[in-house]
């Protein structure tokens, strides 16, 4: 915690999540909530032992890890939005410029198709985000001019061309179960996330968001040019994929637990370096607790603000559009 | 005193265009030494050459007494020090973020600024007459600033020899005078400058030497008064000049317009 805006944020980010799980269809009484923890915590006494079964099952096995999920995947997105915007030295790019989503999307959608098993689906998803990137890489590598630009131009190569399988798999899907499936899945959604998948990805996404965030004085210096940061005595090479490849772990591990969720990648780090300034040293950090604390509560919105859950996918596309069109007018003061 | 840096042999090409051929320079400390040339001379390849940036195809460049190759950047980024153009297209860090980027060398991965990088910053600034901008949006100041926030940063870096590209390029009358006699004075501090200029004045105005490139080749090499002359400069950029001594404390090189027409009033 350098900076009071990062103790601010994540003092929020506790109480939203606390107060997250009093949320949902099935009320939980303030009462209960702080009779279960004074049950937890401090040993006093307890709920009916029915009751006491039935809001621990709601509150640490269905609430408590959609929790988690949205943080993790809502920091992860800003993270790795947030270090593709200096690593291109452009504000306008997001986790999904190297083709990450779609590859993974896409490896997704194929192992639907071709297979009734959930693990499969997760690690296609996982391994086609990297193939994406790769293909990126290696495009770029091939024509080794300038070698951001090709990246950029590499990326939506390979982003193009996964998009394109992906339509591909999507024709041939069997469209009254496997097609819906996909669709529902590229909208994005946290409703399937359970105990089991937040305790495999917790750990790799942390480390991924860590890495990333103690990159940022050599994100600084990057973006101020390939050759600078050379004579700053950086190994540009070894900087650029340890990003890249954290990075795209951690994105392509989000769309492996909730699908494709749109725009945090792009507008949350534009809102922090609005707040804090363009430094990623306290830039990344400070985009990681404000990206938890917005999918955190877009996800809440999703869930409750219907009777039905809408995609969380396209909430945050549908608040993320126009808000980023208004913060375009003063997010110049930020980068140019 | 020995030279501190070498050049010796060095060719280099881009793809198939010869670049740099068999370039033999060395540099001592505390001198101020500028390239001049016509675009596409060398000069800046060769600065990249001397900075490590680019690898020479034939030859090889020593830093103090070793290869340069073998020196880490680390190491070698606490002795020399790139000052390039400027540039705009970089995120709006504050001056003094800018001047920290200088501590790199000197920090493990998971180092943060410490009150010590604080101070050398706040120092490197203060010797620029900059400390006022420190909070200042680095995109938001002149480009003389700006130059001199970079300046400043190679101070912090803690470099003893600072490598420069152009530096006056696109700034105002004043803001050239004003970087230049910074230089000078920097260099009475026994720091070694090396850039590269388009005006023979500002070389002769203050350097100890003056190399002049032609093609990828040095032509000449020596003071400035010996190598800055009316035959060398015609033969760089085939501009008949005079160059004259200026009430005994200097030299200007003059163009003669004559020579290729001037508008008739």
């Amino acid at each position: 915690m350098k900076k009071p805006v990062h103790f601010l944020l994540a003092s929020l980010l506790v109480v939203a999540a606390l107060f997250s799980l009093t949320l949902g269809q099935y009320h939980v009484p303030i009462k209960d909530f702080l009779a279960l923890a004074g049950w937890r915590i401090f040993g006093l006494e307890q709920l009916h032992q029915e009751k006491a079964a039935l809001v621990k099952n709601i509150l640490f096995n269905i609430r408590l890890p959609r929790i988690i999920a949205a943080m993790l995947i809502g920091a992860s997105l800003s993270v790795s939005g947030g270090a593709f915007q200096a690593l291109f030295i452009n504000p306008l790019v997001s986790p999904g410029l190297l083709g990450v989503l779609a590859g993974a999307s896409f490896g997704a959608a194929l192992a639907m198709v071709l297979s009734k098993s959930w693990a499969l689906v997760q690690l296609s998803t996982l391994l086609f985000g990297f193939v994406a990137v790769g293909f990126a890489i290696g495009i770029a590598k091939v024509y080794r001019i300038h070698s951001v630009i090709m990246l950029v131009l590499g990326g939506i190569i390979s982003g193009a061309f996964f998009t394109a399988l992906l339509s591909i798999i999507k024709y041939t899907a069997d469209p009254s179960d496997q097609l819906p499936a996909i669709v529902y899945w590229l909208m994005g959604s946290l409703s399937a996330v359970d105990r089991g998948t937040v305790s495999i990805i917790s750990a790799p996404l942390l480390i991924g968001i860590l890495v990333v965030i103690f990159h940022g004085r050599q994100l600084n210096i990057l973006s101020m040019g390939e050759e600078e940061a050379q004579s700053l005595g950086i190994n540009v090479r070894r900087v650029r994929l340890t990003v890249i490849f954290f990075a795209t772990l951690i994105s392509a591990l989000t769309v492996m637990v909730g699908g494709m969720i749109g725009w945090v990648g792009l507008i949350i780090p534009h809102i922090c370096r609005m707040i804090v300034g363009p430094n990623n040293q306290t830039l990344l950090p400070a985009t990681a607790f404000m990206g938890a604390l917005y999918l955190l509560l877009i996800d809440d919105i999703s869930r409750l603000l219907f009777t039905f859950e809408i995609p969380i996918g396209i909430v945050t596309s549908l608040i993320g559009i126009p808000f980023f069109a208004l913060v375009l007018k003063n997010a110049q003061r930020g980068w140019r | 005193m020995s030279a501190l840096i070498t050049v010796e042999q060095v060719g280099f090409s881009y793809r198939k265009r010869q670049v740099l051929n068999r370039v033999n320079v060395s540099f001592r400390s505390g001198e101020v030494v500028s390239l001049l040339g016509p675009n596409g001379s060398g000069k800046t390849t060769l600065l990249k050459v001397m900075l490590g940036l680019l690898q020479p195809d034939t030859g090889e460049v020593f830093f103090a007494g070793r290869a340069l190759k073998t020196v880490s950047p680390k190491v070698l980024a606490r002795r020399i020090a790139y000052v390039p153009q400027i540039h705009r297209e970089a995120f709006a860090y504050t001056v003094e973020d800018v001047v920290l980027m200088g501590r790199m060398p000197y920090h493990t991965f998971f180092s943060t600024n410490s009150p010590v990088d604080r101070e050398i910053a706040a120092a490197a600034m203060e010797k620029l007459e900059i400390a006022h901008l420190r909070d200042r949006p680095y995109t938001e100041v002149s480009g003389g600033e700006r130059q001199l926030a970079l300046i400043a940063r190679s101070l912090t870096q803690g470099a003893d020899v600072f490598i420069m590209d152009e530096p006056v390029n696109g700034l105002d009358y004043g803001n050239q005078m004003r970087l230049l006699s910074g230089i000078r004075n920097l260099a009475k501090e026994g720091l070694t400058f090396i850039m590269t200029t388009h005006f023979p004045d500002h070389a002769l105005m203050t350097s100890d030497r003056v190399i002049l490139m032609q093609q990828g080749a040095v032509v000449a090499d020596g003071l400035p008064e010996e190598t800055i002359t009316r035959e060398t400069i015609f033969a760089l950029y085939r501009i008949d000049v005079d160059v004259v001594a200026v009430n005994g404390n200097g030299r200007v090189c003059m163009p003669v317009w004559s020579t290729y027409g001037r508008a008739k009033n």
